[in-house]
């Protein structure tokens, strides 16, 4: 096993794969720092650049888009109160005011480096726990995996989005659309409509872009009738001279290692999200704080807390997709997209067919991970300038890129007519409250879940009762309606509180 | 804020779209689940040959799914109260919408016309990418005329360079 540690890291070492870790990383934290773009929308449409990549340098780029965009969200919020993704508002409630009383780089190399903080604690938690974690899911035979894929779906509908009902109907329809093609057991096509290059499936990067980047950038085109410049605000502050000081850092290590600790259990969880972790973090931080009164009006420790926080969610929620092949999040379901299209199959037995890419991709987050600490730290003032590119430029041509990566993965114009069609149904489903997440997540999920189903109707023999011979499962699929009903009451009662 | 037009609260009004999108996806969904089992499973999957469970189990499954998750949006927006219910679907976010993907529908089109007359692989890029960002430019509004200028031939350029002199990557 040792050899295979050593020949995966030496892997990450190559030329290549680092310069991809370091594209990636640079890429995250520019697309990132753009208002209205995240590191979910860089990753779709970092995809189809990975084609022609080994699946190391591929997987490694990817994971470097996934953590520099951590960072990159946060210079929007600190610099423009204007968060990219949800997560980040927390981080504007104390990095905006800091910003704003003058102390821009203080605010944004405290969040810089409570990320790297966060990511790493997290990445040591999935390196240490993941192979001992596969060797446990190896365990689970299809009937426990059917039961923890339902459970694991319905945990992510629950949470997503305002309505389960919605969450749920979005999951089922990216699970239907993922029967497209060859089915597995009769080799017979499925929903195919004639055409050739459905026999494989939907290609997953067109399907993403289309649902995930396309919409937004149409939403963000349609602000543009309301766009004002900004004034030199962001860039008068990004000169400003403050800085964090080594005494002021390590005060601030208790915000940072609780913020850690509780992404890292939030994501190791699949469907509870970055968003949570956050808010989570601050509240925590507020509680145990010696000044609370001083928490959002550019306190460093809420700054701290919420960005080491929403970055150790990353590394964590590789814990269930490495284990047992289920992505927590749509980073992760996106990171699944890329694997298969690289002919890995995330899951348990990753450990036993591609150890020494495993370990490499480990590698690959170490050394993205001190990459962010450097870009980030080197290219502060540059990528505080990014915030300042004019939406009229930045949306037109991400919105050609999309058409273009697509056409360049493909190698056609199928998969870009599949990409407008996708669109207009992302834009529907963003516009109606439907979650975008569930639906990549169930198209990822789909072809696994029905597997695993299919094998165990045939292992129970279609005896329904033979399932009281696997009491695991059979207290997971008890479990998942109760935990749905409690997690609506609880919704419910959060949405209409006691007078 | 009372809308200017129709005199309605804005608020009263935002809801009232609201309602109206929330119902019309319980209908949308239940119709499609419909379609699915009544019309598109029999038609596109084939359970002859099959030794196991029939390739048209998942999708007969999950179409039920989609048919009672509709079920319960629709006794939901029945008995929603109006401050409870969702979002939707405004006629401007469609019009929208559309214009954009008909630009980009157009763009394709003209891509695929002008690569098959110039026979290069680049060729319809160059002449239609151009194009498309004038018209994404002017759809997003308030930009400036260096804006187009830039969008119309630098951004154009670095994109085929990047691809097809870094990555070696035929484009459109």
């Amino acid at each position: 096993m040792l050899d295979i540690i050593i020949a995966a890291f030496l892997d990450a070492l190559t030329l290549t794969t680092f310069l991809s870790v370091a594209i990636g990383v640079i890429t995250g934290i520019v697309i990132g720092a753009i208002p209205g773009l995240n590191a979910p929308m860089a990753i779709a449409i970092a995809i189809p650049l990975t084609f022609t990549m080994s699946p190391l340098a591929a997987i490694g780029m990817l994971v470097g888009v996934m953590k520099g965009g951590g960072f990159g969200g946060a210079i929007g919020a600190i610099l423009l109160n204007t968060p990219g993704e949800p997560h980040s508002a927390a981080t504007t409630l104390d990095g905006h005011p800091l910003a704003k009383s003058g102390k821009p780089r203080k605010a944004l190399q405290t969040a810089l480096y409570s990320s790297v903080v966060g990511d790493s604690c997290s990445d040591l938690v999935l390196i240490i726990l993941a192979p001992t974690l596969a060797i446990l899911a190896l365990k689970a035979g299809p009937i426990e995996l059917a039961a923890i894929l339902i459970i694991s779906l319905t945990l992510i509908a629950s949470l997503s989005g305002r309505s389960l009902a919605k969450g749920i109907f979005a999951a089922a329809l990216g699970a239907s659309l993922a029967t497209i093609g060859v089915d597995p057991e009769t080799a017979s096509p499925r929903f195919t409509f004639g055409f050739v290059e459905l026999f494989d499936g939907l290609p997953i990067a067109a399907v993403a872009i289309g649902v995930l980047a396309v919409p937004e950038i149409i939403m963000r085109l349609q602000d543009g009738r309301k766009y004002r410049p900004r004034d030199a605000e962001a860039m008068r502050q990004s000169a400003g001279q403050d800085r964090l000081s080594f005494s002021e850092f390590t005060t601030l290590r208790l915000p940072i290692f609780r913020g850690a600790g509780i992404g890292t259990v939030i994501g190791a969880m699949p469907g509870l999200g970055t968003t949570l972790a956050a808010f989570l973090s601050y509240a925590a931080t507020k509680r145990f704080s010696k000044k609370p009164e001083k928490l959002g009006t550019g306190a460093l420790e809420g700054i701290a807390a919420t960005e080491s926080a929403n970055s150790a969610v990353s590394g964590a929620n590789l814990i269930p997709l490495l284990t047992l092949g289920i992505p927590g999040n749509l980073t992760a379901a996106l990171l699944v997209g890329a694997f298969l299209i690289h002919g890995v199959t995330p899951g348990p037995l990753i450990f036993e067919r591609d150890a020494q890419l495993v370990y490499g991709l480990f590698a690959a987050m170490i050394i993205a991970n001190i990459m962010v600490l450097i870009i980030g730290s080197v290219g502060l003032r540059l990528f505080a300038l990014i915030v300042k590119v004019p939406p009229f430029v930045v949306y037109p041509i991400v919105l050609l890129l999309c058409v273009v990566g697509i056409y360049v993965s493909q190698g056609g114009m199928f998969a870009v007519w599949l990409m407008l069609g996708f669109a207009v149904l992302g834009y529907c489903m963003a516009k109606l409250d439907i979650s975008v997440v569930c639906f990549i997540i169930g198209l990822v999920l789909g072809p696994m879940i029905e597997l695993s189903i299919r094998q165990s109707v045939i292992l129970l023999g279609r005896n329904p009762t033979a399932i009281f011979d696997h009491v695991f499962a059979l207290a997971l699929l008890v479990a998942t309606p109760i935990l749905a009903w409690v997690l609506i009451r609880d919704r419910a009662r959060l949405a209409d509180p006691p007078a | 804020m009372a809308n200017a037009k129709s005199g309605i609260p804005a608020a009263d009004h935002n809801q009232s779209a609201v309602w109206n999108g929330d119902l019309a996806l319980s209908l949308v969904i239940l119709v499609f689940g419909a379609l699915l089992l009544l019309w598109i499973i029999p038609a596109q999957v084939n359970d002859a040959g099959s030794f196991g469970l029939p390739p048209s189990l998942a999708p007969k499954a999950l179409a039920w799914l989609m048919i009672g998750t509709g079920i319960v949006l629709l006794g939901q927006q029945l008995r929603a109260k109006p401050a409870d219910q969702g979002s939707g679907l405004s006629l401007t976010d469609t019009r929208f919408m559309v214009a954009v993907i008909a630009t980009l529908i157009v763009m394709l089109v003209v891509m695929q016309q002008a690569s098959a007359i110039i026979e290069r692989p680049f060729g319809g890029f160059l002449v239609a990418a151009p194009l498309g960002l004038i018209a994404f430019t002017w759809l997003h509004g308030n930009a400036p005329f260096w804006a187009y200028i830039f969008n119309a031939v630098a951004a154009p350029l670095l994109i085929y360079a990047g691809f097809w002199w870094g990555l070696r990557l035929p484009l459109p």
